[in-house]
């Protein structure tokens, strides 16, 4: 996994421009985001949103809500090539996939190994975009010791969230053959229906049904109330945090069945009749696997270097 | 027109011309074809049309439902002066034409690059006389797939927020084609200008969604910036674009009302029309020199 992870940093640097982009991409979407509320609302202040969660600063309404979603990792327009999902529609468009399935290790752990790299990038981002607010923009989080401890609660849920999804993801793009299919499915619904940067009971059914049941939504809330002290789609923070834990712990569970490996042939489950595309993937190159160990390990070194 | 054959000269007869403007139509039309063929391929178009400009455009409009108030006018010290009051038709009229517009930077600035990566630059690069009509057949089938999507667009719109138009149909209608044909100038610009470099497509997600949706106030008055930060906004040909257009669908007023605005705009977009073409055959002379034409 190390090594996968270590050959998707090799890739990224390989491509210097989206490198920088990765870094500091999250700055440029949240720019228009914070000037058009500057502009709403007049300044920093508003009544409007008082009235409605208790808060009177938009910036630190927005800002603790975009760093919880930018931990996520799904929410960046700009980001469109930077997920695991991509990674592997890159490989199919690039020719390489079957080289990379073909490496004797399960085909999780590639996945997993991806998005190591993507669980640092995405952690770098939510860091960055925190202190940045804190040290230059004298944004005003409640900073307890419980708060922060939630905090760090929210972030790891989200950070497991953002691998799932991408594992799923991933699976929507091998079986449609489709990188956009993802984007549609996950990634922009997540991103609009999560309240990352509005009040989710504005909005209308069935969007507000949507965001009910979004773990996304949970996960962001966690995090604002942790550090506010408000939370807004629960009683109290610790609910939220539990709900999105639940939630997690869901999609997990749904990740692991899509790339399961370990029934006989590589056959065992069939859940979700769109899954059986990479099924049918996984058997036959289990069988590839199993006959060419030698060619996948020179393969793997080739890879490595 | 230019012929990617370093010997092609210029038709002296009036025959000769007729010939090859009929080739170069031709080679749109199969270019054109080509690329329809590949877009229908991927399935997703059709989930794009339905939801995706509902995506792009519903969370700003919840913030500001969130900000405002639904149904309240925008009566911050940014919007002095301005007339808008009606935050829902500020928002919705230039994300429309954002979202539009990603597409054409998707499909005709992403042109080069796609192809690069799956390895079929140089087959399109010789199926053709003219290399200039792998823009022009690209061109041809995004305008379909645009129509569908602008028509798809505003029914939503209509049907979800119903915003108070009030449209001067003839500035509204030149406004538009205007538009269109200056995001494909600054496609065929960037997609000819980045030929060598190998993640362009990350250089143009710079342009088109960073730099322009920002410093072009899509979603807030550029007002708001420093002085020095507006000038360099009012040199963007959006910021201008999004401006009539707000004015010619949301206040009825015509083309005179930002008349500089237009005539910059106009003068704008035949500059990058012209730098497009000009440096696609540079640039692609120089990267086939250097060997670096299939790169990605």
């Amino acid at each position: 996994m190390a090594q996968i992870s270590r050959n998707q940093l090799s890739l990224s640097l390989r491509y210097q421009n989206r490198f920088r982009m990765e870094l500091i991409s999250h700055v440029f979407i949240l720019i228009p985001i914070i000037l058009a509320a500057w502009a709403f609302s007049d300044g920093r202040g508003s009544e409007r949103l008082e009235q409605l969660t208790g808060l009177s600063d938009q910036f630190t309404f927005i800002i603790l809500g975009f760093v919880a979603f930018t931990a996520l990792g799904i929410g960046n327009m700009m980001l469109q090539e930077s997920h695991i999902a991509f990674a592997i529609s890159y490989e199919m468009m690039t020719g390489t996939l079957e080289r990379m399935f073909l490496m004797p290790v399960r085909r999780i752990t590639i996945l997993l190994g991806i998005g190591n790299y993507y669980i640092a990038l995405f952690t770098f981002q939510a860091l960055t975009l925190f202190l940045g607010a804190w040290l230059i923009f004298g944004f005003e989080p409640e900073l307890t010791t419980r708060g922060l401890l939630f905090a760090l609660w929210a972030v790891l849920v989200l950070v497991v969230t953002n691998v799932t999804l991408g594992i799923i993801g991933a699976a929507l793009t091998l079986a449609f053959k489709d990188n956009q299919m993802y984007m549609l499915v996950i990634h922009r619904p997540a991103a609009l229906v999560s309240g990352a940067y509005f009040f989710i009971d504005l909005m209308p059914q069935p969007m507000k049904f949507l965001a009910y049941i979004n773990p996304v939504s949970y996960a962001v809330d966690a995090f604002r109330g942790a550090l506010t002290g408000t939370p807004l789609l629960t009683d109290s923070t610790l609910i939220a945090l539990l709900a999105a834990s639940a939630y997690t712990v869901a999609l997990c569970l749904l990740a692991g069945l899509v790339y399961r490996l370990d029934g006989p042939n590589g056959t065992r489950g069939k859940p979700i009749p769109f899954l059986v595309a990479i099924m049918d993937i996984q058997r036959t190159n289990r069988i590839r696997c199993r006959q060419s160990r030698s060619l996948a390990v020179s393969i793997r070194i080739t890879l490595v270097r | 027109m230019q012929a990617h054959s370093s010997s092609y000269k210029l038709p002296e007869t009036a025959s000769a011309w007729l010939r090859d403007a009929i080739t170069y139509w031709l080679d749109s039309l199969t270019i054109a074809k080509y690329s329809i063929f590949i877009f229908s391929r991927y399935r997703s178009w059709l989930l794009n049309l339905m939801i995706g400009p509902f995506l792009m455009i519903a969370p700003f409009v919840f913030l500001g439902d969130t900000l405002v108030g639904e149904g309240k006018p925008l009566t911050g010290s940014y919007f002095t002066g301005t007339e808008f009051t009606d935050y829902i038709g500020f928002l919705v009229v230039p994300l429309i034409a954002v979202n539009l517009s990603n597409t054409v930077f998707t499909w005709i600035g992403g042109l080069i690059r796609q192809e690069q990566l799956m390895g079929t630059f140089e087959r399109a690069l010789v199926t053709t006389q003219f290399t200039s009509t792998m823009f022009i057949g690209k061109t041809i089938a995004h305008l379909l797939y645009l129509a569908i999507f602008a028509v798809s667009t505003v029914a939503l719109v209509f049907l979800w927020v119903s915003p108070e138009f009030d449209v001067n149909l003839t500035a509204a209608v030149i406004v538009i084609i205007l538009h269109v044909l200056c995001v494909y100038g600054m496609a065929f610009a960037m997609s000819s200008l980045l030929i060598r470099v190998t993640d362009s497509w990350t250089v143009q997600t710079v342009m088109t969604r960073a730099v322009l949706s920002i410093l072009a106030g899509a979603t807030f008055p550029i007002v708001i910036f420093p002085g020095w930060l507006q000038a360099i906004a009012k040199a963007i040909p959006f910021t201008w674009i999004f401006e009539l257009e707000r004015q010619t669908l949301l206040q009825g007023n015509g083309i005179d009302a930002e008349l500089g605005g237009f005539i910059y705009v106009v003068l704008a977009t035949i500059f990058m029309w012209i730098f497009g073409f000009v440096m696609l055959r540079v640039e692609l002379a120089n990267a086939k020199r250097r060997g670096s034409l299939g790169n990605f």
